[in-house]
């Protein structure tokens, strides 16, 4: 299985005052093309801290990160962002859609970012994933006007409108309930097989890793663990 | 266009449009000082064109040939002597000519029924002088009558110290170069409004009147007032005809930029006799009201320095609330593959569609009140008359001032907007997320 992700020895501190903070300490881990995995652990182990150096939103403090072949620790943050435009999609905890613009605008972004034309071959792609999402009808619509399983749902087709090789989740679901995060879920899981799209999705919610292929366990920022949800004793989710 | 820059100008778009209320409240502010700026201007603009058209027709003329005459030293008297011969020389090498007319100058008491005053005196041939005719309203009269021999023409105030009404005479007592006092009598055939400071100051007569009163030959004059299509011509016409004067024999005065009336001393100081030229420009003629000009042009300064400060700090400030609200939006952009400097140019981008599109409503709108205002012919007060030469506001926006104001206002947002956007530009992605831990 080829590898998408590759980390070693990651660390990350922050500083708080005179306090060093340490979020991350020598992780290392691999995953490869086409998983789905969860990135479990109580709150503060280091969850999102792991996804953003993943990400390239943040800089680690040490050790390296490579994303699809590339050593991202050494690259300048203009070069980050390109590879952040066309590499990654992400889905953010509170959902985070641009809130000036309608949901059919919202997905159309990356497009635009990427100079994908004409504006015909855009307007196709944003509407297939509007329709794979269940969003479809609400395209003109501004994402306050939309739930937050719906705005989620968005979101899920601008992470991957561009058809990225890695898609980044912080919580999900963590401000939705069961029903609308089982259905996010769902929604992820069957993009994940029909298009063989990685996916790395954190949670602390047992329900929700019971939906993942694998789970990487952290605790105070190192992984404790990979294991399948069996191995964790969590019943698979359907 | 499918790039990026069509995001960010829709995105910044789209933001002006979400926060109305803060939009309108600073594309207000820009707009106040817009018009405020162009309606400053108009004002100078309006006061300096009304008080330069009006001082060149009753006072100089674009370009002014005058000189002095002395039969001894110690006694100058204003005069240009032989004028044909200089008139031809103006005639020949000024193309850009529009009229040359002779004025007779003189300084004499004027004595009515009601008082005295003293006044220069002003000869001339209103015929002749469309310019004069035009900045003069008269009150009651006519100008035709400057065509008898012994017209006299008052400014209302004048007339009223001297007790004169139409038809009345007047008493002209004029001390001359041997002591002796010349009098002759005139009749006032018309009395004009006041044209402020120009009218305490001056009277016309026709030209036989001033000839009489100082005995003076057929051939003498006191200046030659000339006329240009074009009044920003007169320096390079000042230039030519110096030239074409020495060439012709005549001796000419240094250049002084000052009226001819506060020439005498310095004349009389001197020791040469005869007559000698002076070539002076309507400006050089009127130096003693440019404090006016100044004094307009600093208060226009000052104020726009305040209201621009005042500007600056209200965009930095409305853009600070912008960036502080929108960090995690920022973040988001950055995040999904926004560049550093998209976000610039998407906050930059704001500003300045704010910044023009307020500058250019508060332009237009000033220079719509602008038009309404002259048109209404609002009156003013004495002591503005005095200044104005008229006795209602006169506001003209240039093109180039409305351009100036509303490219400047936008460049000015711009530049304030500058470092928030940089700021904003440095907003690390990870602002996007959650640190709810
Ligand atoms: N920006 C930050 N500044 C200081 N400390 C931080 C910051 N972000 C996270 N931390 C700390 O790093 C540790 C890991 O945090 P995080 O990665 O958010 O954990 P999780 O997502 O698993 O809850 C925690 O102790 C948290 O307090
Ligand atoms: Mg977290």
């Amino acid at each position: 299985m080829a590898s998408i992700v590759s980390v070693r020895d990651l660390t990350k501190e922050y500083r708080l005052g005179n306090v060093i903070v340490p979020a991350l300490k020598r992780v290392s881990l691999d995953f490869g093309v086409g998983e789905f995995l969860a990135v479990a652990g109580p709150s503060g182990s280091g969850k999102t801290t792991l996804l953003n150096m993943i990400g390239c939103v943040d800089t680690p403090t040490g050790g390296t990160v490579e994303v699809d072949g590339e050593q991202t620790t050494l690259l300048p943050e203009r070069a980050l962002t390109d590879l952040r435009l066309h590499k990654i999609g992400f889905i953010f905890q509170s959902f985070n859609l641009i809130t000036v613009l309608t949901v059919f605008q919202n997905v159309e972004l990356p497009l635009l970012l990427q100079r994908v034309g004409p504006a015909a071959e855009r307007r196709r792609r944003v509407l297939d994933l509007l329709e794979r999402v269940g969003i479809a009808p609400y395209a003109d619509q501004r994402p306050n006007e939309l739930s937050g399983g719906q705005r989620q749902r968005v979101a899920i087709a601008r992470a991957l409108v561009t058809g990225p090789k890695l898609v980044l989740a912080d919580e999900p679901t963590a401000n939705l309930d069961s029903v609308n995060g089982q259905m996010i879920l769902d929604l992820m899981k069957h993009l994940n097989r029909e298009k063989g799209t990685t996916f790395l999705f954190s949670t602390h919610d047992a329900r929700v890793m019971a939906n993942a292929e694998a789970i990487i366990r952290l605790a105070d920022g190192a992984v404790v663990d990979r294991v399948s949800p069996a191995e964790a004793g969590i019943a698979p989710a359907r | 266009m499918p790039g990026a820059f069509g995001v960010d100008l829709r995105i910044a778009a789209l933001n002006l449009a979400q926060h109305r209320r803060r939009s309108l409240l600073l594309g207000g502010a820009l707009a106040a000082v817009t018009g405020l700026f162009v309606l400053l201007s108009a004002l100078t603009a309006g006061v300096r064109d009304t008080m330069v058209r009006n001082s060149t027709a009753l006072d100089c003329g674009h370009v002014n040939v005058g000189g002095f005459f002395k039969i001894t030293s110690g006694q100058a008297a204003p005069l240009v002597t032989k004028y044909p011969a200089v008139l031809e020389v103006i005639r020949r090498e000024v193309p850009e000519l529009a009229y040359a007319v002779p004025r007779g100058r003189g300084f004499a008491k004027m004595i009515g029924p009601g008082g005295s005053v003293w006044s220069p005196v002003t000869s001339l041939d209103v015929t002749k002088e469309p310019g004069f005719r035009a900045a003069v309203r008269i009150e009651s009269g006519s100008l035709d009558g400057m065509a008898k021999p012994d017209a006299l023409l008052l400014f209302h105030t004048q007339a009223e110290k001297l007790g004169v009404k139409v038809g009345d005479t007047v008493t002209l007592s004029a001390p001359t170069a041997g002591g002796i006092n010349n009098v002759i009598d005139l009749t006032v055939v018309a009395i004009a409004h006041d044209l402020g400071l120009m009218s305490a100051f001056s009277s016309f007569v026709s030209m036989p009147a001033l000839t009489r009163m100082y005995r003076m030959t057929d051939d003498s004059t006191g200046v030659i007032l000339v006329y240009l299509k074009d009044i920003g011509k007169a320096p390079a016409v000042i230039e030519r005809l110096r030239a074409a004067f020495l060439k012709g024999g005549w001796k000419l005065m240094d250049p002084d930029p000052n009226p001819f009336f506060m020439k005498f001393d310095k004349v009389n100081r001197e020791a040469w006799t005869g007559q000698k030229l002076d070539l002076t420009t309507w400006k050089d003629e009127l130096t003693f009201m440019s404090w006016v000009f100044t004094a307009l042009d600093a208060i226009t300064l000052i104020l726009v320095v305040v209201l621009l400060g005042i500007a600056v700090a209200g965009i930095m400030n409305v853009m600070w609330i912008a960036i502080r609200e929108r960090t995690r939006e920022i973040g988001t952009l950055r995040a999904l593959g926004v560049q550093r400097r998209q976000i610039l140019r998407m906050f930059m981008i704001e500003s300045i569609l704010l910044g023009f599109a307020g500058a250019l409503a508060g332009g237009v709108a000033a220079t719509l009140l602008a038009v309404v205002v002259t048109a209404v012919r609002i009156p003013v007060p004495l002591v503005v008359q005095l200044f104005l030469l008229s006795d209602h506001l006169i506001l003209i926006v240039k093109p180039g001032t409305f351009l100036l104001a509303v490219l400047g206002i936008t460049a000015v947002t711009g530049v304030a907007a500058l470092y928030p956007a940089l700021r904003a530009a440095k907003l690390k992605p990870v602002t996007a997320m959650g640190h709810a831990g």
